[in-house]
């Protein structure tokens, strides 16, 4: 049953690919593409709900099983078969894979509904349908299988979708070119990852997940192997979470692959394919925590990365770009979870990120629908009158992800944050604070851009403005009502107590099974207590909030002043009256964070792109130098060739001697 | 004087270079193949003179079946050399420059 | 040796047989039938290597030798006739209808590919260098004529007599070798060779250094690489498509056999030197590959860069190791499916005696001919390595065979290599399905089509689940590990 999970949405993919977006079938309909676009939006989202309520059925199971051993696998067979490395093809359903399995599916349902209204007029309905199943099918794989190359198959296989998927408008030059960028910096991660993996078929002869792990928890087998060799592989597969999870210094191809319809970026680049990095961590958990070398560099790197992406996030126009830093920066956030032990964290984050990010990315594919294609900011505006539904869910989401009590951001934030804070990376704590900060700024400055003031839209583009169908804005609720209500399976213990829950923290019991180190608890030693922590996360919070409110919507000249005044002078010129304290925010604040974002987006252009342009430089001439060593002249060949075999010679001889 | 194996093989030996020599020196398509031939023969005068060093016949009979093969390349070879005649009207191997890069 | 043992012998060498019977008969009806029915040559072909083919699968269980030992014919061999064989058989399905749209000759073409076939069969099981040079001249020769078949085309005329030329100067340094090894040890079979092994002595380490020139140059490896390009653009593609995989995997099995069984003597010497080799294989056809405009020339240059990943197996192989061997000889096999659908799908969208040749010739493929397009999609994916495709998987293997044998950095390099090779691949696939067409594609090949279905098939079924052609790839090097009683 379990390998239906995986393979209803291959299925589909067959279905669609071959009879639908071949073309076989319009011969059939005599070209009806109404009732083919019906057909095929009833199997491409079918089958995802099968899988979908599969996972579901088996989660239920899972439940149903003693903790300790709560896994269910299902061996298909033999992969290879030969004496010294045998693989075999089997899906390993225990609760880390069951809370991604129904994550996945869930969203991917959603927005596969979505998906109908919003490709509606699109001419490769039919072949879109096809790379979004092809999609699920793989991500499936990546999270369900048993062994780390299957795992590799699932990394490899979502790299192909979303290449296919980004480079799907593929018209226009530009966008395929974000598609190859995206799978060519993917490779990159891929060449680590493939490496770790054989390290660790080297290092414990077997690369399925349960003869590792056991082999990595017996005290006799690890006292042979070297700390550093644990270290090196952890860190070998970080690179590959680097690649797919988009993090410093690899993350520059996930704001180009917004050049993909919404609805993709919606599931891979913000609910599902990126997180595979996360998920990985979180598998590979024993590796993490026996080297401290490891958590310090994957937290570095994480910490790092949330902050310089919110920072570019600060000042970016396009709708979809500030939602592609904001995934970069909620990655890292995952990732300083999980880098510092705390597995369950960072696994809840990636869920309840899941929740609100696909649907800001939803509700800005709303957006842009009804302005017909338009994502600068600028020219938005005032739009709550025109879409009400999309206005009020996106609020939602921004509140979530800003971090809001008692909304779902809220819990899982603060979890990593509390968590960061009780392990001592405080540098990574304080940074994570900061971030929230700028994370509530932007991001309600995105909202009171597009939904509040007056309409920037110009007068024919006013006239056409509508609310989305309902195939899109039902699963914008649905998604709205999961990012309020999504935290409440991981309520920590301390805050249920109040209200007189003492078994609040449902979700981490259900995934410490998972989680084969014992999870480090104990606050006694530090300053702060639990309240105290949550109280900084609150105030962060709403500090960015009210800093957005006040910039936008109090005092909407700030923006401009800043932007018009970038000169020393402004600190004197502003200091007199009322302006003062403006001013002051403006050289304490904005004006550090304008700059911050500056170099943080020409770090990205000039240091980021040379290295990758300098490396291309470097291929392109050394490839230069053999093509016209080609002479075609077959002299010269024969030439060549004497020397080669006279090199040959003489190497023997002389190693010989 | 004696000529003894060693002479053999020398001579062998220089042959060989001659012909590797006259395919990269040569321009004339026929006399390529007629280098290429040289160096074939030069490792037939090895085997006969190993054969006859050595007293067994292996080295002879390779001899033997080593020539039957060249006269096989080199009427391939010629009959090559007359398509390139028929398509360029030159035996210059230089011209041959249509692939490359 | 009796008339009654080579009467043995001769029934022992069936397929072989079975093969130049049918190229002789294919060569003598030829003449004989005019017209239309010159196509029935192609099903004559077709026959033979079928029988071959079925010929070859007893080899697996009975293991035996012929000819006083000349040749082996054991379950290592075996597998690699069933490389040849099956290509052979592609390729000549792949030709039917390249054949009529280039307006090309028919019989002397199937006859060729036969008798070259037959050349790789006796190489990959001689043990003793005068069936070894015998088989390699029966293979070479015949590729040089078809690779000049094209009498039509300049450029082909100048593949022929560039790969006679430089082939014929690569057979001469390999005679050479074997003559000296022959006068160091006074014998050409290959485990007497081996128990006279004297490394002190000059001649042996020349012969070696010279024998292994010989195999580097068909194998298509750097620092004898530079024909590979010119040849396989200049001959008719089904040709370079036949070629690629069938001469490369019987050099690349006579490689096997002689370094392993011949000059075990002095492995850690011409390992060290494979190693070079390999690494600089890989990088260079990889790099030159980048920054081609005809995919056929890319195309040519990628399988330099893939002799070098199979040579990492072979390095992988050091001390008879057989997960090494038999990586080497599954990735062979992988390459003969993957690479030949590749050059098949240029096979089939030739038309009207020109030739697929150029990115601009397969520019919008997606959307006139979309199965062609996953076809050559699911090619392209496999030489790139990426799973779930038949080439993940043998490339796996022969990196994973690295790694155990303890050469990390070669099966870094070539990691390294196979993450760059994936842009020049991708850029096929960016033509064939984001840009508008400009060319007019030709009609629908059913012949070819039958070919190109099975490819794509083994190439993704493979990949997903290897039956047991991976076991197969471990018995057959068992069995070679077993002729010689290596470890």
């Amino acid at each position: 049953m379990l390998a239906w999970i995986i393979f209803a949405p291959l299925i589909g993919a067959l279905i669609n690919g071959l009879v639908f977006a071949s073309g076989f079938w319009k011969k059939v309909l005599h070209g009806d593409e109404h009732s083919e676009k019906r057909i095929v939006s009833v199997v491409g989202c079918g089958v995802i709900l099968i899988s979908a309520a599969i996972s579901s059925i088996m989660f239920l199971k899972l439940r149903a099983l003693d903790p300790a051993e709560r896994q269910i696998i299902q061996e298909l067979f033999v992969w290879i078969p030969s004496g010294e490395f045998q693989v075999s093809y089997g899906f390993l359903f225990d609760s880390l894979s069951c809370v991604m399995a129904l994550v996945v599916t869930w969203v991917s349902f959603l927005i596969h509904i979505y998906s109908i209204g919003y490709m509606h007029e699109d001419h490769s309905y039919s072949r879109y349908f096809t790379y979004l199943n092809i999609f699920v099918f793989f991500m499936l794989i990546l999270v369900l299988g048993n062994s780390f190359p299957l795992m590799f198959v699932g990394w490899e296989g979502v790299g192909l979708a979303s290449y296919l998927l980004i480079g799907f408008w593929y018209d226009d030059p530009e966008k395929a070119y974000a598609g190859r960028k995206a799978f060519i910096v993917n490779r990159i991660g891929d060449f680590g990852f493939i490496l770790g993996i054989f390290l660790i078929f080297f290092v414990f002869g077997s690369a399925s997940y349960g003869e590792v792990f056991k082999k990595a928890l017996d005290p006799g087998f690890m006292s042979n192997i070297p700390g550093a060799v644990i270290t090196v592989i952890a860190l070998l597969l970080f690179v590959g979470a680097v690649g797919k999870s988009a993090q410093f210094p690899l993350y520059v191809w996930l704001p180009d692959a917004m050049a993909g319809p919404t609805p993709v970026s919606a599931l891979i680049h913000a609910a599902t394919m990126v997180t595979a990095g996360v998920y990985m961590v979180a598998r590979c958990n024993i590796f993490y925590s026996v080297s401290p070398t490891a958590q310090m560099i994957v937290v570095g790197i994480a910490a790092f990365t949330a902050f310089l992406a919110a920072t570019i996030a600060l000042t970016q126009n396009d709708i979809k770009k500030v939602l592609a830093y904001s995934t970069v920066s909620q990655l890292g956030y995952m990732f300083m979870g999980v880098g510092c032990g705390a597995y369950i964290a960072g696994m809840f984050h990636l869920v309840t990120h899941a929740f609100f990010k696909a649907l800001l990315f939803l509700g800005s594919g709303s957006v842009i629908h009804a302005l017909g294609g338009e994502q600068d900011i600028r020219k938005m505006g005032g739009l709550r009158k025109f879409l009400p539904v999309t206005s009020l869910t996106f609020l939602v989401g921004t509140l979530a992800i800003s971090g809001i009590p008692l909304l779902s951001g809220f819990f899982s934030k603060d979890e990593i944050l509390g968590s960061l804070y009780e392990r001592g990376f405080i540098i990574a704590w304080i940074a994570g604070l900061i971030t929230a900060v700028l994370t509530a700024f932007y991001m309600m400055r995105l909202y009171l851009l597009t939904f509040e003031g007056e309409a920037r839209a110009s007068g024919e583009v006013k006239q056409l403005i509508h609310e989305s169908p309902s195939s899109m804005t039902l699963p914008l609720i649905i998604l709205a009502v999961l990012s309020v209500i999504g935290g409440y399976m991981g309520v920590p213990e301390f805050m249920g107590k109040v209200v007189g829950i003492h078994d609040s923290n449902i979700f981490e019991k259900f995934l410490a099974a998972s989680i084969l180190v014992e999870e480090i608890k104990h606050l006694e030693h530090h300053a702060l207590g639990h309240w105290t922590l949550v109280v900084f996360s609150i105030i962060a919070a709403f500090l960015g909030i009210g800093l957005a409110f006040y910039t936008y919507i109090i005092k909407p000249s700030i923006p401009e002043s800043v932007a018009k005044n970038p000169g020393i002078s402004s600190l004197y010129q502003g200091s007199y009256g009322k302006w003062f304290v403006d001013e002051i925010y403006n050289v304490l604040f904005v004006r550090t964070f304008v700059r911050l974002a500056n170099i943080a987006a020409l770090f990205d252009m000039k240091i980021i792109d040379g290295a990758v342009n300098g490396i291309a430089k470097v291929i392109g001439e050394a490839a230069a130098i053999l093509r016209n060593a080609q002479t075609g002249i077959l002299r010269f060949y024969a030439a060549l060739m004497a020397i080669g075999a006279t090199a040959i010679l003489i190497y023997i001889v002389l190693s010989v001697k | 004087m004696i000529v003894t194996i060693e002479h053999y093989l020398v001579l062998s030996a220089i042959l060989f270079i001659i012909g590797a020599y006259g395919v990269i020196i040569r321009k004339n398509l026929v006399i390529v193949l007629m280098s290429l031939e040289l160096m074939l023969n030069s490792a037939n005068l090895a085997f006969v003179a190993f054969s006859k060093a050595l007293g067994n016949m292996t080295g002879q009979v390779f001899m033997i079946m080593t020539l039957t093969v060249a006269a096989a390349e080199v009427a391939v070879g010629l009959a090559l050399v007359v398509a390139i005649y028929t398509h360029r009207g030159t035996l210059d191997i230089d011209v041959l420059k249509m692939l490359k890069g | 040796m009796d008339l009654s043992e080579l009467f043995k012998s001769t029934l022992l060498i069936g397929p072989e047989i079975a093969l130049i019977i049918t190229g002789i008969i294919v060569m003598v009806v030829d003449p004989l039938i005019k017209g239309e029915r010159k196509r029935n040559l192609f099903w004559i072909a077709l026959v033979g290597l079928a029988v071959g083919f079925i010929l070859n699968l007893e080899r697996f269980h009975n293991g035996t030798s012929a000819f006083s030992g000349a040749l082996s014919l054991d379950g290592f061999a075996a597998y690699f006739n069933l490389i040849f064989i099956i290509g052979a058989f592609l390729a000549t399905i792949l030709s039917k209808d390249y054949i009529e749209s280039m307006n090309l000759r028919i019989g002397e073409y199937y006859a060729l590919i036969i008798f070259s076939t037959s050349g790789m069969m006796i190489l990959s099981s001689a043990r003793e260098f005068m069936s070894l040079f015998l088989g390699f001249e029966i293979m070479s020769v015949s590729v040089y004529v078809l690779s000049g078949f094209n009498r039509r085309s300049v450029r082909s005329a100048e593949a022929g007599i560039k790969y006679l030329v430089l082939g014929g100067f690569s057979s001469a340094i390999l005679l050479y070798g074997i003559a000296l090894i022959y006068g160091a040890s006074g014998t050409i079979f290959l485990d007497e060779i081996a128990a006279n092994f004297n490394a002190s002595n000059p001649l042996y380490l020349a012969g070696t250094a010279l024998i292994l020139t010989g195999f580097i140059f068909k194998i298509g490896a750097f620092p004898l690489h530079q024909w590979v390009p010119d040849i396989y653009e200049g001959a008719p593609v089904t040709v370079t498509g036949f070629m690629s995989v069938g001469v490369k995997a019987a050099a690349f099995a006579i490689l096997l056999r002689v370094l392993f069984e011949g000059f075990s003597g002095i492995e850690a010497n011409w390992m060290q030197a494979l190693w070079i080799v390999s690494a600089f294989t890989m990088t260079i056809g990889n790099l030159a590959a980048i920054v081609q405009t005809s995919i056929k020339r890319m195309l040519a240059y990628s399988s330099i860069a893939h002799a070098g990943y199979a040579l990492v197996g072979v390095v992988a192989s050091y001390g008879g190791k057989e997960l090494g061997l038999s990586s080497v000889m599954y990735y062979l096999f992988a390459y003969m499916v993957m690479n030949l659908g590749a050059f098949g799908v240029l096979a089939y969208l030739s038309k009207d005696g020109k030739e697929c040749e150029t990115f601009d010739d397969i520019s919008g493929i997606w959307r006139r001919k979309p199965l062609t397009a996953i076809a050559l999609g699911i090619f392209m994916f496999s030489l790139a390595g990426i799973p779930p495709t038949i080439g993940f998987f043998a490339k796996y293997r022969v990196f994973l065979s690295a790694v155990k044998a303890e050469f990390f950095w070669l099966a870094i390099i070539g990691i390294l290599n196979s993450v760059i090779s994936a842009y020049y691949y991708l850029r096929v696939l960016v033509y064939a399905y984001m840009r508008e067409e400009s060319v007019v594609f030709p009609r629908f090949k059913p012949t070819s089509v039958v070919a190109l279905t099975i490819l794509t098939i083994g190439t993704l079924l493979l990949g997903i689940l290897p039956l047991n052609s991976w076991d197969l790839a471990i018995k057959a090097a068992g069995s070679f590990l077993l002729t010689f009683g290596a470890k």
